[in-house]
């Protein structure tokens, strides 16, 4: 990851963190402001939706800035390809030098999107005169692997989690793309090929989140983001593949006549051990994202246990996992509530800084009331778990 | 974070208790499962009310009419008893559950009053064409709850009931007629929404209710507003109503720095601005590409400088 951000973000998550503090009671506004004035960051940033409306608008201005030109000029292939030529590394110098280096821009949303703008603007570079050439499928395919070299790039230089998302999407879809453009006719070799990339990425990922202490904290969340979308592939892989819903509608083959028949016995054993996985870990690991992870798969998974196991009966599934789902979160609930403390081992029902949302308000989710926390005062001392309000995103004002 | 930590122990800002509890936190030795927890409860009634709904459906050839009934209806008059034994009663000011499963029974209680309401009406036709009147009864009924029991989500779903009395309420006009009674009918929603939140936290009476009426209330105005603005005859009239409305939730994010809603105000905004401008110009299509270039430059400058004097970030 680059210096700047490398060393200035460690202030900006102490910030971040002491206003959860505040907000959970656990230290009063006046150490709040110590903290801040200590660890005020030298990077700049905005409030999430001015971040992302930034981001709009500067895509919208790059795209007609190409367009404007292309238009006057009427140019063919040949020109779009040479604007696009001049306005990707263009953009990538802009956001590169002059806005994170010397304006120090840290996720402001216009220096993400020139960065993603500069990537796409390069594939179809790329992709344009192949295309034109008569190749389209190697054209088009070139340009799928500039977008997930690009995306890979801009998550290690940057530590951007979208680019990671982008990058592992670009990756799933790479055997799949591969087996178009080269006109295999093997939709279970691209499967495997796919199970193994996904597979490899996550083990690596979580390899490497071992040592999440010594991460930066953008490296940190792509790793965990690779991770997640790791799993998540290989669960709805696993998961549509049983019962077959995204194999027959979106790509018109259902692989039941080609395969081998323990297929569905072991994708509806995944579907079944892949949550109960992530929850060991999580609780192993006392990793949030991985618990998320299990509950939400766990759910899917017993939602859509009918495609597997066929009893015929969808109300009295539905009412009988309802019933259990609702009454272990009681049972753990209690349990972990009649504890010492008010907790069992490390864990506890108890809200304590969670949830961090870096820099959505409260008041944006207001609607969700009952997953939303309520803000205390401060506390005096010893263990006394505060509901930790929305963590706001933080750093200096100049721009 | 523990070097951090250490750090600001050393120079006295957080205490030693304090820096303890934070390095438990920190180093994982103190972990919270309380979000989990509260996913796994309110994703396991949904399923519940979903199945038994489905069950309904079912067996209610079989089980009877009238055991169905009664079943639902204790199911429901007993998620009620329990909020009412264990609440608080009525407060003006915001009051905490008095457990992890209040706001879930509460849910859970609404949810079954209607099922049991269209089941009423699907089995007895107790209103027959007039049977929208059942989402108004609804509606009342969950804005009833939501504010003596003090719940947010009920609140949310009473406000979106209300809505879809509206909308079903305009459906049965005739279809020549729909869309601008449509239009009409969200606007006066949104306003009454916006208007109502208003008239509470000026009366100091649930103050954080506010925030539901104004997500709610601003958006359903913005967009009624930007549909209207390329209609013919009213376009202008909708056009003035969105630059005021737009206007406001500027200037509300501004003084409580909820920046949501400048958000709105600049994408709602934007989209109803360039839906006139096209609309009302016979410009080429360099002119088009230069106005998009123009306004996105200007936008970003305004939004630069927004940021530098209420430095948003903070």
């Amino acid at each position: 990851m680059i210096a700047p951000y490398e060393m200035g973000e460690r202030r900006v998550a102490v910030t971040e963190e002491s206003r959860r503090w505040k907000e959970a009671g656990l230290i009063s506004p006046e150490q709040a402001l110590g903290v801040a004035k200590r660890y005020r960051p030298e990077l700049v940033r905005v409030n999430l939706f001015i971040r992302i409306l930034l981001a709009l608008f500067t895509a919208l201005g790059v795209v007609a800035l190409i367009a404007l030109p292309a238009v006057i000029l009427e140019v063919e292939e040949l020109g779009m390809t040479l604007l696009f030529l001049i306005f990707a590394p263009a953009c990538a110098w802009v956001a590169d030098r002059k806005l994170i280096h010397d304006r120090r821009l840290y996720r402001c949303g216009a220096e993400e999107a020139l960065l993603l703008l500069a990537v796409s603007f390069f594939s179809l570079a790329v992709a344009i005169p192949v295309i034109d050439g008569g190749a389209e499928r190697l054209g088009w395919l070139a340009a799928h692997g500039i977008l997930l070299a690009g995306a890979s790039l801009l998550a290690l230089r940057y530590g951007y989690a979208l680019a990671a998302l982008g990058g592992m999407v670009a990756l799933s879809a790479l055997p799949f793309h591969l087996a178009d453009a080269l006109h295999w006719q093997q939709p279970n070799l691209a499967r495997v090929v796919l199970f193994l990339l996904l597979f490899a990425t996550g083990s690596w990922s979580h390899l490497r989140l071992r040592h999440r202490d010594k991460l930066p904290r953008g490296s940190l969340w792509c790793l965990e983001t690779v991770r997640l979308a790791a799993l998540a592939g290989i669960y709805l892989d696993v998961n549509l593949f049983a019962h077959r819903l995204m194999w027959r509608e979106w790509l018109g083959w259902s692989p039941g006549a080609h395969e081998v028949p323990w297929t569905d016995p072991l994708c509806a054993v995944l579907t079944a051990l892949i949550p109960l996985a992530a929850l060991a870990l999580g609780i192993v690991r006392r990793n949030r994202a991985l618990l998320w992870f299990a509950v939400l798969s766990g759910i899917a998974s017993i939602l859509t246990l009918k495609y597997y196991v066929h009893f015929g009966h969808l109300a009295e599934e539905l009412t009988a996992a309802g019933l259990f789902l609702t009454g272990l979160a009681f049972v753990l609930m209690r349990w972990l509530g009649s504890g010492f403390d008010g907790r069992r081992g490390a864990f506890t029902a108890e809200p304590l800084l969670e949830p961090c949302l870096y820099g959505l308000d409260a008041e944006a989710l207001a609607a969700i009331q009952p997953l939303a926390p309520g803000t205390r005062g401060p506390e005096a001392e010893g263990f006394r778990p505060g509901g930790g309000s929305f963590g706001g995103g933080g750093a200096t004002g100049g721009y | 974070m523990q070097e951090a930590l250490n750090d600001l122990e050393g120079s006295g800002i957080l205490n030693p208790s304090q820096t303890k509890l934070l390095r438990r936190i920190y180093g994982r030795e103190l972990f919270s499962v309380h979000w989990e927890l509260r996913l796994l409860l309110y994703a396991g009634i949904l399923t519940l009310t979903t199945g038994l709904g489905l069950l309904i459906a079912k067996y209610f050839a079989s089980i009877g009419h009238l055991a169905l009934l009664s079943a639902i209806a204790l199911g429901c008059a007993g998620c009620f008893a329990y909020c009412l034994r264990r609440g608080g009663g009525f407060s003006p000011e915001r009051r905490p559950a008095p457990d992890a499963a209040y706001d879930y029974v509460l849910l859970l209680g609404c949810l079954l009053l209607g099922t049991l309401q269209g089941y009423l009406e699907l089995r007895y036709q107790l209103l027959a064409q007039y049977w929208n009147l059942w989402l108004l009864g609804s509606a009342l009924l969950y804005l009833l709850a939501a504010h003596y029991f003090d719940n947010r989500l009920v609140l949310s779903l009473a406000l979106s009931t209300l809505g879809a009395w509206l909308g079903v309420k305009t459906s049965l006009l005739g279809a020549g007629f729909w869309d601008t009674a449509l239009r009409e009918n969200a606007l006066v929603f949104g306003a009454l929404i916006v208007a109502a939140g208003a008239i509470q936290t000026r009366l100091g009476w649930k103050r954080h209710f506010l925030p539901v009426h104004l997500h709610l209330g601003v958006n359903v105005l913005l967009a009624a507003l930007v549909s209207g603005v390329g209609s013919r005859g009213a376009g202008p009239a909708f056009f003035a109503g969105l630059l005021v409305v737009g206007f406001c939730s500027a200037l509300y994010a501004q003084r409580t720095r909820s920046f949501a809603f400048l958000l709105y105000a600049v994408l709602y905004g934007y989209l109803g601005v360039t839906i006139f401008v096209l609309d009302n110009s016979r410009w080429d299509i360099e002119g088009f590409i230069l106005y998009f270039l123009v306004t996105a430059a200007a936008l970003v400058t305004a939004l630069v400088a927004f940021h530098r004097r209420f430095r948003s970030a903070e």
